[in-house]
């Protein structure tokens, strides 16, 4: 995720602009990054599950 | 005869534990419990990667909404920030200066175009001050 663009001027207005545009790229990178972990996880339980699943027989019910 | 016994029966353990060997060998081989657990195996997985494609597009598609709506609150913050009394002071030029200074010294912008121009010009600058030549 790329940095905020540096302030285009030198006022106090755009330096606080910037800090918060800095901010919502923080926020952007964050969400990528837990939904990443997110698809990930939820793929790996699914592939144990899909194990659990096909070595079950059918009287083991309670499994 | 009783030695004679003793060898046949002997050999007959021998014949019948290959034997025994060999077909509980050929049961395992062609076990259809194992060959349905390989099949059933193959078809949870395909399900569960079928399920994983489809929370992937709709976890992407999420994402981009997401960024999209960050990218507009961005917008309409700069223009609140802005137009506040007091915006448009400006800041000491020196502490301008090391606030870019220090961001470009950071991988993010290390490779910006603004980054780029002022190493030049503190590289021609820093010429520019040495000293006499010898």
């Amino acid at each position: 995720m790329p940095g905020a663009p540096l302030p285009e001027g030198s006022t106090t207005g755009d330096w606080i602009a910037f800090g918060d545009a800095q901010t919502g790229q923080l926020d952007k990178a964050n969400d990528r990054t837990l939904s990443s972990i997110g698809i990930i996880e939820r793929c790996e339980a699914r592939d144990q599950e899909a194990i659990a699943a096909a070595g079950k027989r059918w009287w083991q019910f309670w499994r | 005869m009783s030695l004679f016994f003793a060898k046949f029966a002997s050999k007959l353990i021998m014949v019948l534990a290959v034997v025994v060997a060999l077909i509980f060998g050929v049961v395992q081989c062609h076990d259809p419990g194992t060959v349905g657990q390989e099949t059933r195996l193959a078809k949870e997985q395909a399900g569960a990667a079928t399920d994983s494609a489809a929370d992937a597009i709709g976890t992407v598609g999420g994402l981009y909404d997401r960024v999209q709506a960050s990218d507009d609150l961005t917008k309409e913050n700069e223009r609140a920030i802005l137009s506040a009394p007091g915006a448009g002071a400006p800041v000491a030029p020196a502490v301008d200066a090391a606030g870019r200074d220090s961001l470009c010294r950071r991988p993010a912008y290390r490779g910006s175009v603004e980054c780029v121009q002022r190493a030049v010009a503190s590289g021609v600058a820093e010429a520019g001050a040495g000293g006499a030549a010898p």
